[in-house]
């Protein structure tokens, strides 16, 4: 009886201490390839890192030397299209999703904007390349500009991408606001609208800005939607109305030519890029974490 | 009919009724469930009126039907009718939250605004009165006087409300209903959150608000509406039709000589 039960007690901690190791070993195995990207990015992009790269742009092809700041600058132009393009009507959206759409239309509503969610971003590149760059003749009309591919058509298509993703965080995020918040603004003779204003989204801001430097960060390394949209440009430009470069268009134009010193470039770019994704990662977790509800 | 009610025209003008509530048939609903069936009762001014009975008797309901709260929840609904001074508050012309700053609530658990500062939270209500500036600091700060709070916040006005003690806050809750110059306050258990200390500040707060304010408490704590209020009514949901009012009258005919024996129960700790 006795030895019976022993017994079954070490079979126990056996299978525990398997299933531990497994599951411990597939955490671990999750991390390796981001592990191997960044030791690739160390090991390839560290050493072409130079001074020039971020204030010198690329110079005639197939000579050495020169940089990305047009890259760096045209995605940081991009980023701030979309953000000002994009944020207005994503977090409109969450609002009307968290505080108003919970019947049918909100549900139709919160349907679509997940099934944009899961449109590939070349479709949307696509989408507004039909939109917008095919129609730039009209545009032009009005700016006076006489380009057809544009930073403007390129932040159209990264706010699009942003879009549900912002949307959907600042849902959830008001949705953990407790009613009983809500309640003591209402009990005040605080109107909805100035409780939503006022009480509910401040409350919920730091979750909202996390989501808005997330989704920032992954548009930030989108190169597809820009492939016709902002083309990418070997000139400098700030232009919002021309064509732009982008640090993904770059990377890619640079790792698939055929001179070293793009390769090398190309590994900088990367290494550039994956810092800044990394940086606003962190940033968000940070902001996150800091105590204020 | 004395001077200060005089000098309120706007809530006097239609009956002498000044800051009474007046409840006529009053039945609520939430979906298709009824929360309190067939309630006639007056609260009146500038007195302590205690609501007690058993859990699930509907005394919450009730009194979120006296600031248009009830209907914040999905499906719920009201018939009957509510008057506050004299003047109907479900009436078509008028906005529930017009309703809700003359009839102030604070809540059971202290529900100060998460990131606004002790100063921002106590002035909320004012400023949506359109106060601001040297008015708005002094409606504030005599606010946090009359809640007893003034003393404990005066040297951290701009630290989050949060930081505070849960019976702070509570005062904190209270001092922003006050702020917000409503004629009536509601205060729906307050002190259940709260250590014996900090409820009896709030109990005596209670009395003093009286003198100005009409005050309806819920409280499940029958000591507590001994204690403080002048006039009981005690609610019971015998059948699940939805709590009812067996008896309303002065808290010591309640409690020493009330006349429904449903009533001698429950105060005498027989159920509930």
């Amino acid at each position: 009886m006795i030895a019976a039960t022993s017994r079954n007690r070490r079979r126990r901690r056996i299978v525990d201490t398997i299933a531990s190791a497994a599951i411990t070993g597939a955490g671990i195995g999750v991390i390796v390839p981001l592990v191997v990207i960044l030791l690739f990015l160390f090991v390839k992009g560290l050493p072409a890192l130079h001074v020039d790269l971020f204030t010198q742009n690329p110079g005639p092809t197939g000579v050495a030397g020169g940089g990305i700041k047009s890259s760096i600058v045209g995605s940081v132009l991009l980023l701030g299209l979309a953000l000002v393009m994009g944020l207005p009507p994503a977090i409109a959206t969450g609002v009307y999703l968290a505080e108003y759409g919970r019947g049918r239309l909100g549900f139709v509503i919160r349907f679509l904007v997940d099934v944009l969610a899961g449109v590939p971003s070349i479709t949307i590149g696509i989408f507004v390349y039909t939109a917008v760059v095919l129609n730039m003749g009209n545009i032009n009309r009005f700016t006076g500009g006489d380009q057809k591919f544009t930073a403007f058509a390129g932040g159209i298509a990264l706010a699009l991408i942003m879009l549900p993703i912002v949307s959907r965080v600042t849902e959830e995020m008001l949705l953990l606001v407790p009613q009983m918040t809500r309640e003591a603004s209402y009990a005040l003779g605080v109107p909805k609208w100035r409780t939503i204003l006022t009480v509910v989204l401040p409350a919920a801001s730091s979750g909202i800005m996390t989501g808005i430097v997330l989704a920032s960060a992954r548009v930030a390394g989108e190169a597809a939607p820009l492939l016709f949209t902002a083309l990418g440009n070997n000139f400098y430009s700030t232009s919002i109305f021309r064509p732009i470069d982008a640090l993904p268009l770059r990377i890619f134009t640079y790792a698939t030519g055929p001179f070293p010193y793009q390769h090398d470039q190309a590994w900088a770019g990367s290494f550039v890029l994956v810092m800044m994704v990394l940086v606003m990662s962190i940033g968000a977790r940070l902001l996150l974490r800091r105590p204020g509800r | 009919m004395s001077i200060e009610q005089a000098a309120r025209p706007a809530t006097s003008a239609a009956e002498p009724d000044g800051r009474a509530v007046d409840v006529r048939g009053l039945t609520a609903w939430y979906g298709a469930k009824v929360g309190v069936r067939d309630v006639d009762i007056r609260f009146p001014q500038e007195k302590v009126t205690a609501i007690i009975g058993p859990s699930g008797c509907g005394k919450s309901t009730l009194l979120r039907c006296l600031n248009r709260m009830h209907e914040v929840v999905k499906g719920a609904r009201i018939e009957g009718s509510v008057r506050v001074g004299g003047q109907d508050i479900y009436a078509r012309s008028i906005d529930a939250a017009e309703i809700r700053q003359r009839v102030g609530m604070v809540f059971q658990r202290p529900n100060p605004f998460p990131t606004m500062s002790i100063w921002d939270n106590a002035g909320v209500g004012a400023k949506l009165l359109g106060h601001r500036g040297s008015e708005l600091s002094d409606m504030i700060e005599s606010a946090l006087r009359r809640a007893g709070l003034w003393d404990e916040v005066r040297d951290k006005l701009r630290t989050p409300a949060i930081d505070l003690s849960g019976g702070q806050q509570q005062r904190l809750c209270i001092a922003r209903c006050i702020a917000a110059r409503p004629e009536v306050i509601l205060m729906d258990e307050p002190c259940s959150a709260l250590d014996p200390a900090a409820t009896i500040r709030i109990e005596d707060l209670m009395r003093e608000l009286a003198r100005e304010y009409t005050v309806i408490i819920v409280t499940h704590n029958m000591h507590q509406a001994a204690r403080v209020s002048d006039y009981t009514a005690f609610m019971l949901a015998e059948d699940g039709a939805g709590g009812r009012l067996v008896e309303f009258a002065d808290t010591d005919t309640v409690f020493t000589n009330p006349s429904d024996q449903r009533t001698e129960a429950y105060v005498t700790g027989r159920f509930g």
